[in-house]
């Protein structure tokens, strides 16, 4: 799990273009931590399927999935298991 | 071997002729007038009723509503009176880039309605998807690629009308228009010999900030109709800098613009004339109406017809006379902000549209008496998209312009209609126009 959010946190920054070290970023309240919304983050989690090697499906985008780090990894790894 | 040609079209989706000439006269539109200067123009006018879908599946395909049946972006018919996204499932006919007469060449499209979901084609898609997705794409990295390249194109959906503040609506509106134009260039300059985008920004702003323009002339500078033409013009003027002896560019609006006062519900109407119930809570008793207003933009009514919907009531046998009813109430209705009909025509279907996909088409068509006033729609979407905050709707009359290599100088005075511009788009490209299709190429139009 932590290998995985070290991963997303990166992806953040690369995607977005922040101008914030990885490391600084938190693991919870990301939306309003970093601006999210419905355009940005698309691009974020076309970077994130393209990463991992996933499908995120239509249904299950929603803000939980986005604001909680812990969130997005487990459904990462699920999705990753899934593929295996 | 003839050196192959290369086709751009630039949908300014929106744009109204008054509105192209009086700021291309102020000096507001530079590519827009350098366009009309330059080229071959003249109007255009909606086959049906001016809504997106009818005009941009016509020039997808070449056929007129009445074969392709996208009469909205919705199905103007369902089972359960529920309205359903038309997807490109419901496609009867191919697309430009499924058609064998345009074998060989490669396409880009950004950004039009009828192409999603994505299927693979010769090039690059970036469809019009309705709701959110990261499946909007053709091939499926598109996305990623375009943005390790700084290009982000951002779908409409995404930019959702929902009251927020014009300060935080219009950049993105206007943003939007510019990314679609950064990746329709891009894939134009890697090599795809037909280019298609739609630029929306126009529309949206007509819809939601209409009313800035009637504030007077001194407020017009600041308006955002205004930003959002000059963010076209902007796009337009990079396709028109890359034009040379074998590259034409066709612009064009599949509909046009004007103010509206009032969304006006047919229902209500029908339900003075007996033709449709409720129950206390407002909501439609399907069970004891017989005729009901169809999904927006189709200026529709239909027959609550049994055996074509879940709680039909209306026998196959007492259609005409249904129709006939309902036809004549709306006719008869008063619009009581002006004290003049509604109405002007109330039209059947088949006095509307002719083909193979006439059933997909609502029973009856309007035709609004003044088009400040229009038909609402069915009231669920109506209220899921705030019909009632828009300040403007479409009209029939736009306009057509072409430039580059091909192209004769002058002005047409007839119009032309989507299907004209399907023609032009595979006559520009050097191809014979299919015999299935039902246009006229634009250089052919007096």
């Amino acid at each position: 799990m932590a290998d995985t959010k070290t991963r997303l946190r990166q992806i953040l920054v690369d995607s977005l273009e922040l101008d914030r070290a990885a490391d600084d970023i938190p693991d919870t309240n990301l939306v309003q931590e970093l601006g999210l919304d419905s355009i940005n983050t698309l691009e974020y989690l076309i970077w994130v399927e393209s990463e991992f090697g996933i499908q995120i499906a239509d249904e299950d985008l929603s803000v939980d999935l986005i604001d909680d780090l812990n969130n997005l990894a487990s459904y990462v790894e699920a999705q990753v298991a899934e593929s295996v | 071997m003839a050196t192959p040609r290369r086709v751009v079209v630039v949908i300014t989706e929106g744009a109204t002729p008054e509105l192209l000439t009086r700021w291309c006269d102020a000096g507001e539109l530079p590519n827009f007038d350098r366009l009309f200067r330059s080229g071959r123009s003249g109007p255009l006018d909606a086959d049906g009723v001016p809504y997106e879908p009818p005009g941009l599946v016509s020039l997808l395909t070449g056929r007129r509503p009445g074969d392709h049946g996208f009469y909205s972006y919705w199905s103007a018919h369902d089972h359960d009176h529920q309205p359903s996204v038309l997807g490109a499932e419901r496609h009867r006919h191919p697309l430009l880039w499924q058609r064998s007469e345009l074998n060989g060449l490669r396409f880009a499209s950004v950004g039009i309605f009828g192409t999603h979901p994505p299927a693979p084609m010769p090039g690059s898609l970036i469809t019009y998807p309705m709701r959110q997705t990261l499946r909007a794409c053709y091939p499926p990295n598109l996305h990623r690629d375009l943005a390790e390249r700084g290009i982000k194109p951002v779908h409409d959906v995404s930019i959702w009308w929902s009251g927020q503040p014009r300060s935080e609506l219009l950049p993105r509106l206007l943003e939007a228009d510019t990314r679609r134009g950064q990746a329709t260039l891009a894939l134009f300059d890697e090599g795809a010999d037909i280019t298609l985008v739609n630029l929306t920004a126009i529309d949206r702003c007509s819809h939601i900030f209409w009313q800035e323009l009637e504030l007077g002339p001194e407020r017009e500078a600041g308006s955002a109709v205004l930003a959002a033409y000059r963010t076209a013009d902007g796009v337009l003027g990079q396709f028109l800098d890359r034009l040379d002896d074998r590259t034409t560019l066709v612009a064009f609006s599949e509909i046009g613009f004007g103010p509206l006062r009032a969304y006006c519900s047919m229902n209500e109407v029908l339900e003075r004339g007996g033709l449709l119930g409720r129950d206390e809570h407002g909501s439609t008793t399907w069970a004891k109406t017989s005729a009901f207003e169809a999904v927006q933009g189709t200026h529709g009514v239909n027959v609550n017809l049994r055996g074509r919907y879940r709680d039909g009531t209306v026998d196959p046998a007492d259609y005409d006379r249904v129709r006939d009813d309902a036809a004549q109430a709306l006719l008869d209705a008063v619009n009581p902000r002006t004290g003049l009909p509604y109405l002007a025509a109330v039209l059947r279907r088949e006095e509307v549209y002719q083909g193979d996909a006439l059933d997909e088409a609502p029973d009856l068509v309007l035709e609004p008496a003044d088009w400040r006033y229009l038909p609402l729609g069915e009231p669920g979407w109506a209220s899921h998209v705030h019909r009632h905050w828009q300040s403007a709707w479409h009209r029939p009359r736009s306009y057509w312009a072409a430039a580059g290599a091909g192209v004769r100088p002058g002005r047409a005075s007839g119009p032309a209609t989507p299907v004209d511009v399907a023609a032009a788009v595979v006559g520009y490209a050097g191809r014979d126009i299919p015999r299935d299709f039902a246009g006229t190429p634009l250089e052919a139009l007096r």
